[in-house]
C-alpha cells in the first residue's frame, strides 16, 4: 500500500467526524503550546541573564591570574611577566594579550587651573589596540608623554568649587604629580630623604570610549606601560621586576575561548565570561528539562485523548477493517494507517500550538514590561530590558517531537487492535 | 487449484481449563483443478463456511493440509497469508462486505489499493470490471444507494479486479431473489469462461450448486457425495 493511498484513506476517515478530531486536535494544540510556553520562559531568562553578563565584559576576553603558591612557606615568584606574556601570544587562537600595571594611590592631575584627583594605569597600548579596544577621540599614546584619560576624566576636572571644565581636552598638557603618603609603603619615617612628589608633563591624545554600563564612571588616566618602572620606583623604592598586575588574553573567536582558558587554567587561574557562561548553562539546561517536564504533562494528558479517539476509531471501523484483512491487507498496511493518523493528530496539534505559542510569547514579552513599568512608579520610564520568553528553534523542534512521538505512542495500541481484529467477528457484524 | 488432504478442525468452547472440544470437519479430501466451478453444498451447521474460511486462511486447521495454487498455506503467517490472498484470491461474499463510507468505485479499488497499484491504472482496471458487471453508471453510488444485486455486482467486481486465479464465494446469492441469482451466476460463469478462473463456491442451494461443474455435498463435518454435473 503506497503512503499517498494511506494519507487519503486516514483523510477519508476523519471527515467521518469532525467534532471528535477537532477536539483531539485542540487538545494536542493545548498541550503543546504549554510545553513551549513554559519551557520558553526558561530560555527567555536565560537569555536576559547572558545578555546582563557579556554586556559586562567583552565575551573573547580571558582574564589570567597567577596561580596561588602551594606551599606558602616556600617563596616562589608566581607574578606574570614577559614570558607568560609570550607563551599566551604563542597559544593557538590568541588574538592578543592585554597588560596593565596600575597606580592606586591618589594623584593629581592639573590642567590649566583646573584639578582633579584618580587612578593611573600603565598600559601597554599596541596589545590593548590589538585586542579591539577604542577610544571615543583622539589616539594612542605614542611615547611617555601621552596619555589616554577616561571618558569621564573632564566631568571631574574643576576649579577649586567654582566650575567644571568646558573646552576641548585634547592635545592639552597636564601637569601629573605623583604623590606618596605617609602611609606608603617603603618609607622609612624620619629618615627619608627622598622626594615626595614626582611631577610630570604630559599630553592628552585619546579619550576612551564610553563604559557599557550607565553607572559606570572612567576617570582614570593611563599612561605607556613604559613609563612604569621609574613610578615603580618612586613609590617602592626598588627597582620594578618586570611583573603585570593585569593580564587579559583575547581569543581571535568566542568558539576559542574555552579552549584557551582550558590550557591556560593548566598553569594559571584564569576567569572569562565564557566560563561564567558555562556555569550558568548547566543551571538552565537543568532548570529548562524540569520546565520542560512539567509542560510534557501536559502533552500526556492530550496524549489520553488521543488513545480514546483512535481506539474508538478502531472500534467504529471494525467491519471495515475486517473486509481489507479479507481481502488482502496485510497487518502491516492497517496498523501504519492508524499510527498515521495518530500522527497526523499529533503534527497538526503541534503546528497548531507552535504557532499560537509564538503568539502569547510575543504577547508577553511586550505585555508584562508596560506592566512591570506602570506599576514602578520609581522607573525611569525606560523599557524594561528583559526577554521573558524566548522560543528558540531548539524548543520547536523537542516540542513538536515530544508532541508528536507521544502521539505516535498513544496511537500505537488502538493500532495493534486493529490488526488483531478477527476477520470473520468482523464480518458477522452486519449479518 | 486446491489440494486439500485429510483436514480436519475442531472448535473449543467454554471457560479454559473446561472446554468442550466440537469437531467440525473430518478428514476432508477435496481437489479442485484450474478453470474449475466447483460448489459444496450443506445445511446450515455442516461445516461448509468452515472449510471456505480455512482455504481463505481466516481460521488455521487442527490438522491436515491445504495446497493453494502449488502453496502449502497451512503454515503461512498473517503478513504471507495477506500477500497469498492479494496474489492468487478472489472473494465474494452473502452479505457483499462492502465498505459502507466508500463509493462504488472506490471498493472495487480497494484489492488495487492494498497491491499497490499505480494510481493511473488503477482507473483503468476499476472501469474494466465494472463494465464487467454492467455497474459502470453506478461508480459514484455509495453501497446503502444500491440494491442488493447492484451490491452483488460490485463485490463480483471487487473479486475480480486483481484477476485472481480463484475465487471463494460464500453464498454469492443467499440474499439475492431469484431472478437476480440468475445474473449474479451468468457473471460468475462468464468469469469462468473468459480468465479461466477457478470458483468454489459455498451454497445450501440445490439449484445454484447444480450451476457448478461439479458439485460436493457435506455432513456433518463430512463430505458425503461427489457428483460431476457437467
Amino acid at each position: 500500500m503506497k503512503f499517498a493511498d494511506k494519507y487519503r484513506f486516514i483523510r477519508q476517515n476523519m471527515k467521518k467526524n469532525r467534532t471528535r478530531l477537532f477536539m483531539t486536535i485542540l487538545a494536542t494544540a493545548m498541550g503543546c503550546c504549554f510545553l513551549i510556553v513554559l519551557a520558553s520562559v526558561g530560555f527567555g531568562f536565560q537569555e536576559s541573564i547572558e545578555r546582563e553578563i557579556t554586556s559586562n565584559g567583552v565575551v573573547t576576553e580571558i582574564s589570567v591570574y597567577p596561580k596561588m603558591p602551594k606551599d606558602e612557606k616556600v617563596e616562589e615568584d608566581l607574578s606574570l611577566k614577559d614570558a607568560d606574556v609570550r607563551y599566551f601570544e604563542g597559544l593557538p587562537n590568541v588574538n592578543a594579550v592585554t597588560r596593565k600595571n596600575g597606580v592606586h594611590e591618589a594623584i593629581l592631575y592639573r590642567v590649566g587651573d583646573y584639578e582633579n584627583s584618580s587612578n593611573a594605569l600603565f598600559t601597554d597600548f599596541p596589545s590593548d589596540q590589538k585586542s579591539g579596544v577604542k577610544l571615543s577621540a583622539g589616539r594612542f599614546p605614542q611615547n611617555d608623554s601621552e596619555v589616554v584619560v577616561g571618558y569621564h576624566f573632564a566631568d571631574h576636572l574643576a576649579k577649586g568649587k567654582e566650575g567644571k571644565f568646558q573646552g576641548e581636552l585634547l592635545n592639552q598638557k597636564m601637569t601629573v604629580s605623583f604623590q606618596k603618603r605617609e602611609e606608603a609603603p617603603g618609607k622609612v619615617p624620619g629618615k627619608d630623604a627622598k622626594p615626595t612628589e614626582l611631577k610630570k608633563e604630559v599630553t592628552i591624545v585619546g579619550i576612551t570610549a564610553k563604559p557599557t554600563r550607565e553607572w559606570l564612571e572612567d576617570t582614570t588616566v593611563q599612561f605607556s606601560g613604559t613609563a612604569y618602572p621609574e613610578i615603580y620606583k618612586f613609590y617602592w623604592d626598588k627597582d620594578f621586576d618586570g611583573s603585570y598586575q593585569q593580564v587579559k588574553v583575547y581569543a581571535k573567536d568566542v568558539q576559542d575561548v574555552l579552549g584557551i582558558s582550558k590550557t591556560i587554567k593548566e598553569k594559571y587561574n584564569a576567569h572569562s565570561v565564557m566560563d561564567e557562561l558555562q556555569q550558568l548553562n548547566t543551571v538552565f539546561v537543568m532548570i529548562k528539562i524540569g520546565l520542560l517536564f512539567i509542560g510534557a504533562i501536559a502533552v500526556l494528558i492530550a496524549a489520553i485523548g488521543i488513545f480514546n479517539t483512535m481506539t474508538m476509531a478502531v472500534t467504529e471501523r471494525t467491519q471495515e477493517i475486517g473486509i481489507m484483512k479479507a481481502i488482502g491487507a496485510a497487518p502491516s498496511a492497517i496498523r501504519s494507517i492508524f499510527l498515521l493518523e495518530s500522527s497526523y493528530i499529533g503534527v497538526i496539534g503541534a503546528a497548531i500550538g507552535t504557532a499560537v505559542a509564538y503568539v502569547i510569547s510575543l504577547a508577553v514579552n511586550f505585555f508584562i514590561p508596560m506592566v512591570i513599568s506602570s506599576m514602578n512608579e520609581n522607573s525611569s520610564g525606560e523599557p524594561l530590558d528583559f526577554t521573558f520568553s524566548s522560543i528558540p528553534p531548539s524548543l520547536v523542534l523537542i516540542s513538536v517531537a515530544i508532541s508528536v512521538g507521544v502521539a505516535i505512542l498513544s496511537g500505537m495500541k488502538p493500532a495493534r487492535k486493529a490488526t488483531e481484529i478477527d476477520v470473520l467477528k468482523a464480518l458477522r457484524r452486519d449479518i | 487449484m486446491i489440494e486439500v488432504r485429510d483436514l480436519h478442525h475442531e472448535f473449543r468452547i467454554g471457560k479454559k481449563g473446561q472446554e468442550k472440544i466440537v469437531p467440525v470437519l473430518r478428514d476432508i479430501d477435496l481437489s479442485v483443478r484450474e478453470g474449475e466451478i466447483v460448489s459444496v453444498l450443506g445445511r446450515s451447521g455442516s461445516g461448509k463456511s468452515t472449510l471456505l474460511n480455512l482455504i481463505a486462511g481466516y481460521i488455521r486447521p487442527t490438522g491436515g493440509r491445504i495446497v493453494v495454487a502449488g502453496t502449502d498455506v497451512t503454515g503461512l503467517n498473517e503478513t504471507q497469508w495477506a500477500k497469498f490472498r492479494l496474489n492468487h484470491m478472489g472473494f465474494i461474499f452473502q452479505s457483499f462486505q462492502l465498505i459502507p463510507s466508500m463509493t462504488a468505485f472506490a471498493n472495487i479499488e480497494l484489492p488495487l489499493i492494498l497491491k499497490g497499484v499505480d494510481d493511473k491504472k488503477r482507473a483503468a482496471y476499476v472501469q474494466e470490471a465494472m463494465a464487467m458487471v454492467g455497474m459502470e453508471e453506478f461508480a459514484h453510488f455509495y453501497p446503502s444507494e444500491l440494491s442488493g444485486g447492484q451490491q452483488q455486482r460490485v463485490g463480483i467486481a471487487r473479486a475480480m479486479v486483481l484477476k485472481p486465479r480463484l475465487i471463494l464465494a460464500d453464498e454469492p446469492t443467499g440474499s439475492l431473489d431469484s431472478e437476480t441469482e440468475e445474473t449474479v451466476l451468468q457473471f460468475i460463469r462468464e468469469l469462468n469462461q473468459r480468465h479461466n478462473t477457478t470458483f468454489l463456491i459455498i451454497t445450501h442451494d440445490r439449484e445454484v450448486a447444480a450451476f457448478a461443474h461439479r458439485s460436493v455435498a457435506i455432513h456433518n463435518g463430512s463430505l458425503v457425495a461427489q457428483e460431476v454435473l457437467g
